[in-house]
């Protein structure tokens, strides 16, 4: 599932996605991996990622239709 | 990772995403090394006319870095799928000495005929039945011994670690009953843990395997059939793992414009080069066979630098298109904005 949120906060933020991957320190496809939701990020990331934005975890990554955890 | 309250930044020499899969499949490799090299063990035990210990010492490395892989996990509160925290578990003993029962009157009543000297000790009924029996024990004694090596200790252990851990009292596992029938771990946490000290273990034998290969290799009247089939398990094992990560676009994944990756790159090369004369200035020359045509310096000297180049610039190439193939999947499989 796409992380459109993610993607419209950097957009605000006028960051690139190798912007935003030197300010969280991973490479720049983790981030468009994250963005085109083939990649789990672990929370540590989505924290350093919500503070390079300015953003919540809720702002960036609760996502409503989330399927359940078996 | 390391992650600062002070700072938006991580650990900038890693990217867990590259690390989570490279150690995953790099611990699916070290997986299939262990089911190779325990099958081809007893498969040559039976089959091969040579001395065991030839290649024995891969088997060995093996269970040294699955000792390791276990108890460096446990060590962080991360079992690995456990099948028994009882050592005197009553029900696998029975079972296990069933098992063993088998496989003793297997080899007493099949295998021993193949070999002359055992045939004419288990010459008669009663001694085969009593030699599978000891045999049984025997398979039992060991099963057991294993269970407690790689089971009972490491998860007792990897109990109290993580109780230490999270200063809650020390959870309980299922009962053994329920142990035996689970097959898989589906915590994240336990799986990450464990694939992060599998992947060590296929380092360890990466580093291994080729060197003892390359030392029996001139060791006279060995036969190379005998050992050289884990050489190329852990090839396969590697190509497996380049090809999955090169699928997940991680090789050569590493920031590009990145002066790191520049000078990763170079030491690349120089090491292939290195290898490349150090391989046929000194190593060919002692097989008996190139000894002949390499017998002098300058013969010697020219061949290493033509394998250097050949061996340094070939796999330097071969890795900078593995590196592109990785880098196109990565755009591939991202939302890319570049």
């Amino acid at each position: 599932m796409k992380n459109i949120k993610l993607k419209m906060a950097r957009v605000e933020k006028d960051l690139t996605q190798e912007e935003l991957a030197d300010k969280v320190g991973v490479t720049r496809q983790t981030i468009g991996m994250i963005e085109a939701g083939n990649y789990n990020p672990t929370l540590n990331l989505c924290i350093a990622i919500c503070k390079a934005l300015d953003k919540t975890l809720d702002d960036l990554f609760w996502a409503e239709d989330q399927p359940e955890i078996k | 990772m390391e992650y600062s309250m002070q700072s938006s930044k991580v650990d900038p020499q890693i990217d867990e995403r590259i690390e989570s899969l490279t150690n995953k499949y790099a611990s699916n490799a070290f997986t299939f090394m262990c089911y190779y090299i325990g099958i081809s063990i007893v498969v040559k035990g039976f089959t091969l006319d040579v001395n065991m210990l030839i290649y024995w010492d891969n088997a060995i490395v093996l269970a040294l870095a699955v000792i390791y892989m276990i108890y460096r996990s446990a060590d962080e509160g991360a079992h690995v799928t456990p099948t028994t925290l009882n050592p005197l578990n009553w029900k696998l003993i029975k079972g296990t000495l069933f098992v063993g029962l088998i496989f003793g009157l297997f080899v007493t009543f099949f295998v021993s005929g193949m070999e002359e000297r055992w045939d004419s000790f288990f010459s008669t009924i009663p001694i085969k039945i009593a030699g599978a029996a000891v045999i049984g024990v025997l398979f039992s004694a060991v099963f057991m011994f294993l269970v407690w090596l790689f089971d009972v200790i490491p998860n007792k252990r990897a109990l109290r670690k993580a109780s230490e851990l999270t200063g809650e009292p020390e959870a309980e596992l299922p009962d053994d009953e329920e142990l035996i029938k689970q097959s898989h771990i589906k915590d994240e946490r336990i799986e990450s843990i464990n694939d992060k000290y599998a992947a060590h273990g296929l380092y360890a034998l990466l580093a291994y395997i080729p060197l003892s290969t390359m030392a029996k290799w001139f060791i006279p009247d060995v036969p190379i059939y005998a050992y050289y089939d884990a050489f190329l398990a852990l090839m396969a094992a590697c190509g497996y793992y380049t090809w999955k990560v090169i699928r997940e676009g991680v090789v050569g994944d590493t920031p590009e414009k990145n002066k790191s990756s520049v000078r990763a790159k170079v030491s690349q090369l120089l090491s292939f080069l290195a290898f490349g004369f150090f391989m046929s200035f000194l190593v060919f020359p002692m097989d008996e066979g190139m000894a002949a045509t390499l017998d002098s310096f300058t013969s010697r000297f020219t061949l290493g630098i033509a394998m250097a180049v050949l061996f340094g610039v070939g796999f330097h190439l071969l890795m900078n298109f593995m590196d592109r193939l990785a880098r196109k999947r990565a755009e591939k499989l991202s939302d890319s904005d570049q």
